[in-house]
Formats: C-alpha cells, structure tokens, sequence
C-alpha cells in the first residue's frame, strides 16, 4: 500500500488528457499500486464524462433550436405574398419598357420615363398590405409595427428593382440622362405613397394616382403637341425636375418620419 | 434607444369608449377600470368583445372615448409604442403564415417586439414555445400543425417577453381540455404581475380563471363583478318542467330530455340552482 497519493489536480489532468505524456504515465504507473487514487479516478472521471456530456448536448440543441438567420425572414419577406410582389415589381421594371419600346419606337424615353417612376411607389404600397404580414394582426400590436418594417420591405424591394430598371433603360438603346433621370422623381414618388400610409389614405390608391399624374404630365406633350423625346428627356433631367422632386422626396420622407408611430394605428383601424 | 416611460402594469381605465362601423355602434359608451389580475369577456358573437379588445391592443382606434393602457394614454404616438413594448396580444383570427416554422414565425415577432439580441431573442423564443408545449414540434411548418398547436404559436408570439399586458382573443379555441389546463397555469402567471384581459364563450373557463368577469353584448357591458355574482343573477329563476315555458325569458332541453326554464317561475314550479350559464344567459339576454 502506498504511503502518499497523487494529487487532484494531477489526476484532473489526467483524467481531461492535459499535462501531458510524461505526467501520464507517471500517473498510470502510480494508480496501478494505488487502490484509492484509483477509485478518485473513476470518480472524476464519472463526473468529467457527464459534465463534457452535458456541454456537448446543449450545444446541439442551441444549434438545432437556433432561430432563422434568414435576413429576408426578418423582413416577413420571406411569405410567398411578399416574395409575389417583389417578382410583380420586377417582371413590371423589366416588362413595360419592352412592351414601349415595341409600341412607341423611337418615343420610347418617353414613356420609359412617363412609367418607370411609378414603380418604387406601387412597392411601398405593396409593402403596406395587412394580409402579407407573416404574423398578421398581432404584428400590428409590436412597438416597431409600421413605418420601419413598411420602409425596409419597400427599400429591398425598390433596391433590387433600382439596377434593373437602369440596365433595361440603357439595353433600350436609351441615353445615360434617360437611364437615371426617372430615379429622383421614383424616389419622390416612393416618400408620397409612404407619407399617405401615415394617413387615413389608401397607399395603393396614392400610388396608383401619383403613378397617372407624373405619367400623363410627362406623356401628354409627345402624345398631344409631338413634343421630341430628347426636349422631354431633357426637362425631365434637367435640374428643375430633378431639385423639385429632390425637395419633394426630402419633405415626404421627413413628414413620414415624423408622424412614423401612425402608421398601423390609423392605417389599419 | 428612446427613454423609456414609465407604466403601471396593472392600471387599464376606460371612459366612454365608443367605435363605429357605419350606423353600427360597435362599442358603445363603455367605461370600466381594471386594477391587475385576470378578468374574462364573456358575450354573444357580435357583442364588441373582439372591436374592445382591438382597441386594448392598439390596433384599432377609438372614435371616442378615453383609454389609459398601463398607465399611458395609446393616442399619443410615443405612448403607444410604450404601452406595445408591454403588450402581448392574440387576435381572434391569428391567420399565420403556413410555411413558417412556429420558430420562425415567433422569431419574427420577437423582432418585431424589439428583442434585438440574438442570443437572448433565441433563448425567448425557445422559452415561450416550450410553455406552450411546442418545443418538440417547432422546427415543422404551421401548416402541418393541427389548429389548437397553430393557436398555441400565435400564444407563445403573444407570450414573448413577458408582458404586463395581455389582450387575449378567445385564446382557448381549438384547446384540448388538457391544453386548456395548461393555458390556465400560464394566464394565471400572467395576471400575478400584471394584467390578463381575455374574451371567451366558455362560462367555465371564466368560472375557474377569472374573479372578474364582465358580459358584453349590443356594445355595451351588461354585468361587471364576480362569477359567484353573475351566477346568483339567476338565484330563484330557473326552474324545469315537461315542456318550455312561454312566459319564460329562455327555454331549452336538457340531456334529459326536460325543459330548462329561465324567467319569473310560475306559482308552483320546480326551482333549480342556478349555474354560471344561467346568470350569463339572463344577463347577456337582456338588452340594458
């Protein structure tokens, strides 16, 4: 029988693999002589194993039970309603200015310009509908239901549609000017339909009349007095249009803003 | 982050509440004050319970009156979103996305409901669905999960943080009876901090649940007080018989194949002990 023991820490160390081969096998070769340093051992061990068993199983089940990281799921984009009126504002980006360039020819600046800024502003009131919301009506009841889930939704949506809608103007064989004059008077038309969700108005109705007004104001000299294309294309970048719509855009967004936590309360009621 | 406003989790005031739809007057010139605890709507369909608990939960505003939620007045904007970071609400109609997974779909809510931590929302999430009893089926798509589960999802989203307020819209539909008794251990937690404000049309679930219970019907609150007391509304008025009473209030058949009469008893007849029924039916029967 032996006169001393081994440690504990030793035999921790041991037991968990640590210290070493040296320490191992000096251990080893006191535990064979040593009937109680055994029997710590198993001890230690026994709790070590359920211990490292433990830590094991709860890391599986935090990895198995972790929520979505999917950041469109965030959004509730991730609902096939959302995902629907995503792809309706791209095939309508992509599809107008073909089906105009087809009809109008050599007008078709024209009425790319007359159509596409309508298009940010049917996404937000897209964005606005009830039925689309993953949770439906308790997500109405959330601190952050409203203006900043409407907002972000419109803002993926018109962030995909933006580059497309560039692309398929210059694929048209338009100018540079024409390609990116539409976007501050879209953007002026995407800050009036969500300022209107602030309201007792109806989003899609707003952006459904902003959309006719801009196309008939820029449209009707073509149509009715064969104003060019290029005298349209050019007012429309020039930097009346384009200050005014900036001014515009910067009103409607910092109203929105402002009057923010109404959105579902009169919304929705 | 904005400075936080103070509440009172168990202060609920309302005066003179009134909503519209059209000519009809949906809530109609209500006025009650809660102090806490957990108290039952009970009414017909189409007495304003789910319009009254609409406007509990801020989502749908009063064409006149006021509220007080927690303390905090819902018309003003900064309120309001208080008073949400305190509230969890379960409509009538949850209408949930079927192809979310109850964890996704409670996740999502807890995004909404500010848990911005991801570790800690997760933790949350994962609780709340474990005290509704679907943390063994919260990785499958709602649409795979039988009506009751599917409620139970929308509870848990309703449960998320711990709210001090709870505005629950018929929140036992599609229960089990064993489920049921859990939504009864986990209401009842609820009402210990805070408040609990549930609509039903079970009589017992409000017998068990709630020492307070209000009847609603045509808009407006027709009784307001204890079970026991809506019960005795009804001592000494209800008798049986062979066949209905036509100078009775209410007649119906038993299991028994008798007629259970509810009115003034003639001279003469058999008197019952009223039950919760009773004194609801009479009282929800009579227009104020």
């Amino acid at each position: 029988m032996n006169a001393w023991h081994a440690s504990p820490d030793s035999l921790m160390d041991y037991v968990v693999g640590r210290g070493g081969p040296v320490l191992a096998a000096s251990v080893e070769a006191h535990l064979l002589a040593c009937a109680a340093c055994r029997g710590v051992v198993a001890d230690v061990a026994g709790a070590a194993g359920e211990a490292e068993s433990e830590r094991r199983w709860s890391a599986l089940t935090a990895q198995v039970d972790r929520t979505p990281s999917r950041p469109l799921a965030r959004l509730g984009l991730a609902t096939a309603p959302l995902r629907r009126a995503g792809i309706l504002a791209l095939v309508l980006v992509v599809g107008v200015p073909l089906v105009v360039r087809l009809i109008s020819g050599e007008q078709t600046p024209v009425f790319f310009l007359a159509l596409a800024p309508a298009l940010p502003g049917l996404a937000v009131a897209m964005a606005y509908r009830t039925d689309t919301d993953p949770a439906g009506e308790a997500a109405l009841a959330t601190p952050i239901a409203g203006l900043r889930v409407v907002s972000l939704r419109a803002l993926m949506v018109t962030s995909v549609g933006l580059p497309v809608v560039v692309l398929v103007a210059l694929a048209l064989g338009g100018t540079l000017a024409a390609a990116l004059a539409w976007l501050m008077p879209g953007i002026a038309c995407w800050g009036l339909v969500l300022l209107s969700g602030t309201t007792r108005l109806d989003p899609r109705s707003v952006a459904v009349a902003v959309g006719v007004v801009w196309a008939g104001a820029v449209a009707t000299p073509t149509v009715v007095a064969a104003v060019p294309a290029a005298v349209v294309t050019n007012e429309v970048a020039g930097p009346l249009t384009q200050v005014g719509a900036l001014a515009l855009a910067v009103v409607c967004l910092a109203l929105a803003w402002a009057r923010r936590d109404r959105v579902s309360y009169r919304r929705f009621a | 982050m904005t400075t936080a406003t103070a509440i009172q989790p168990r202060h609920l005031e309302v005066r003179g509440l009134t909503k519209r739809y059209g000519r009809i007057e949906a809530v109609d010139d209500i006025s009650l004050s809660l102090n806490g605890g957990l108290v039952g709507l009970l009414g017909p369909n189409g007495a304003g319970k789910t319009t009254l608990l609409r406007m509990l939960a801020t989502v749908l505003a009063p064409d006149a009156g006021s509220l007080r939620l927690l303390g905090l007045d819902p018309s003003s904007p900064r309120h309001r979103v208080e008073i949400r970071r305190n509230l969890g609400y379960l409509p009538q109609s949850p209408d949930l996305y079927p192809r979310f997974t109850p964890l996704e779909l409670v996740d999502y809510v807890a995004v909404l409901k500010e848990h911005t931590h991801r570790g800690r929302r997760q933790a949350e999430v994962v609780r709340v669905l474990t005290a509704v009893g679907l943390a063994g089926v919260m990785h499958r798509r709602i649409r795979t999960l039988s009506s009751g589960q599917q409620q139970r999802v929308a509870l848990a989203a309703a449960l998320l943080g711990d709210p001090a307020l709870l505005v629950l819209d018929e929140p036992a539909t599609g229960l089990d009876p064993e489920q049921r008794l859990e939504l009864r251990s986990l209401l009842a937690a609820g009402a210990a901090h805070g408040t609990v404000v549930l609509s039903t049309h079970n009589t017992a679930e409000v017998a068990v649940l709630c020492p307070r219970v209000l009847v609603m019907s045509g808009g407006r609150i027709l009784f307001d007080g204890t079970p026991a007391a809506l019960r005795e509304r009804a001592d000494g008025m209800v008798w049986e018989d062979e066949v209905p009473d036509p100078a009775a209030l209410r007649s119906w058949m038993t299991a028994e194949g008798r007629y259970r009469n509810l009115g003034s008893p003639p001279h003469g007849a058999t008197r019952c002990a009223a039950t919760l029924d009773d004194g609801y039916i009479l009282v929800a029967g009579r227009r104020g």
